[in-house]
């Protein structure tokens, strides 16, 4: 038994050394590093919603930035342009005038600023014109209207912080339409975009670059109306495999006009960047020529 | 979009961390007897293995070589002579066992062969019996390693892997850092198990198979045996 137990024994220390010789470590697995890649989750709207901006455009905050500029220098503007803007005060003289004469405090100030909200241009004109007609009529109390200044100022913040607030949710989409719909000047993330409802980024990829050769009849009485539908085949490359027709009757000049604008720009944008994996979804596709969706820029 | 980058959180592993021996100094303590006790049991199982295949190898080569002897013709009174003296094991053992009683019987000059018959069959089988416990002394070891050490190992590994969930709970980290090491020492228990009861189940199926061999060679020889002193006796009376 003692023979039995000293190999045993003697084996296993060896093979114990053995083992940790033999496998000294655990071998450090090499892993090819994980970049972790940030994403940001957007529905297919939100993308096709996404709008061209011009950088020149004007600031998109008319009101406050309108005050800010007017409010410091009334006396200067006020002599320079006079006759300028006389034609704009009879019109709101009705307004101002009145509440100036009663006491020249500066309560009637909120009121006017509620208005752009309410109204779809919202545009600067009224308290501008408060502040010269207001100086232009009394030129003897010169160094009021920067004295009611001070104080609209302090009550211009808080309205501004009101406004904004009011702004935010509500009054941005309404704005947007009525941007796109009139012809506005344009402003940032305006131009070049359209603001349609589709959903469905290939259409609206194949309508962003129709668009763009497109020149919309704009001149004509109606213009709005004048939806032209087009009928265009394609090939895979996105070249048109035929000529595009009009699908549908056309019924008079200025719809004839309208037709040919939108054959023009359909044969001069030619080759068209389109997903070749859904070649068969635009092979054989019909475009409508809106006006009241394109016209946007 | 902020380029967010994602800590990739890599343990400070130094190298040689998970040796076999760094392993087995940061387990549990329980995992440390387990694996201790499976240690010793393979190194006891393994000492059992080495004595019993020496025994059973001594003990078939007496045997073989005693036949030889005992089939050659020789006096048996000769061959009784030149084995008494020594210590005997296996069917040498036998033989003189049964010569012994034989001698006093007969020395004693009793003429019943029935009952000199009898006793000397006794003494054989008392022989046979007692060879049979020398040879079947701790084969019940290997039969107990080879059947509980896995379990144990598996409590090692049971252990081992609560010890990993009670670190997830407690770091509140899913990381493999984390889980790695008590599933390391609780695989390494289990590697112990096996490696302890592989061997020794092998060895105690070899050597049972061997156990009844020897036994019934030692059976075969005490009936031969006893056929020749019995017709012995039946000569002389």
């Amino acid at each position: 038994m003692r023979v039995g137990l000293a190999i045993s024994g003697a084996a296993h220390v060896i093979m114990l050394t053995w083992s940790t010789l033999v496998f000294p470590s655990a071998e450090i697995f090499e892993v090819d590093a994980v970049q972790s890649l940030p994403v940001d989750i957007i529905t297919a709207s939100e993308l096709t919603r996404i709008m061209a901006g011009e950088e020149d455009a004007p600031e998109a905050e008319p009101e406050t930035a309108a005050v800010a500029e007017t409010v410091p220098e009334p006396p200067t503007q006020t002599a320079a342009l006079p006759p300028e803007q006389t034609p704009p005060a009879p019109e709101q003289t009705p307004e101002p005038t009145p509440e100036v004469a009663a006491e020249p405090a500066p309560t009637p100030e909120p009121e006017p600023e509620p208005e752009p909200v309410a109204e779809p241009t919202p545009e600067p004109e009224p308290q501008r014109v408060v502040i010269n007609t207001d100086a232009m009529q009394m030129p003897s109390f010169r160094p009021r209207p920067p004295r009611r200044a001070e104080p609209a100022r302090e009550q211009f913040d808080a309205d501004r912080i009101a406004a904004l607030l009011d702004k935010s949710p509500e009054n941005e989409p309404q704005r947007q339409q009525n941007d796109s719909q009139s012809d506005q000047p344009a402003t940032r993330g305006q131009s070049g975009g359209s603001d349609n409802t589709m959903s469905i980024s290939d259409i609206d990829l194949l309508r962003r670059q129709i668009s763009r050769c497109w020149s919309p009849p704009v001149g004509v009485r109606g213009a709005e109306n004048l939806a032209v539908a087009i009928r265009m085949t394609l090939r895979r490359d996105g070249s048109l495999s035929g000529p595009p027709q009009v699908d549908g009757g056309i019924n008079g000049n200025i719809e004839r006009v309208a037709a040919e604008s939108a054959l023009r720009a359909v044969r001069r944008c030619a080759p068209y960047q389109l997903p070749p994996e859904k070649y068969e979804t635009w092979r054989d596709i019909r475009v409508t020529f809106d006006p009241r969706q394109m016209l946007g820029g | 979009m902020m380029p967010v980058v994602l800590a990739q959180t890599v343990p400070a592993v130094e190298l040689g961390d998970f040796s076999f021996f760094n392993q087995f100094l940061q387990a549990h303590i329980v995992v440390k007897i387990v694996i201790l006790g499976l240690l010793a049991a393979s190194v006891w199982s393994w000492a059992i293995i080495v004595d019993k295949y020496l025994q059973f190898g001594r003990a078939r080569r007496q045997g073989e070589k005693f036949e030889r002897v005992f089939w050659s013709g020789q006096s048996l009174e000769e061959l009784y002579g030149s084995l008494s003296h020594g210590v005997n094991h296996s069917m040498p053992a036998l033989f003189v066992a049964a010569m012994r009683e034989w001698k006093r019987s007969h020395e004693g000059g009793t003429r019943a062969s029935d009952s000199v018959n009898m006793r000397i069959d006794k003494v054989l089988n008392v022989a046979i019996s007692r060879e049979m416990e020398r040879l079947e002394k701790r084969l019940l070891f290997l039969a107990n390693v080879g059947s509980i050490a896995p379990f144990v190992g598996l409590f090692g590994t049971v252990w081992g892997i609560m010890t990993s969930f009670q670190a997830i709970a407690v770091s509140k980290n899913t990381n493999l850092a984390v889980v790695a090491p008590g599933i390391a020492e609780a695989l390494f228990a289990t590697a112990l198990g096996l490696f302890a009861a592989i061997p020794a189940v092998i060895f105690y199926n070899k050597f049972t198979s061997e156990l009844a061999h020897q036994n019934n060679r030692l059976e075969w020889f005490a009936d031969e045996f006893s056929t020749i002193l019995s017709r012995q006796l039946e000569d002389r009376s």
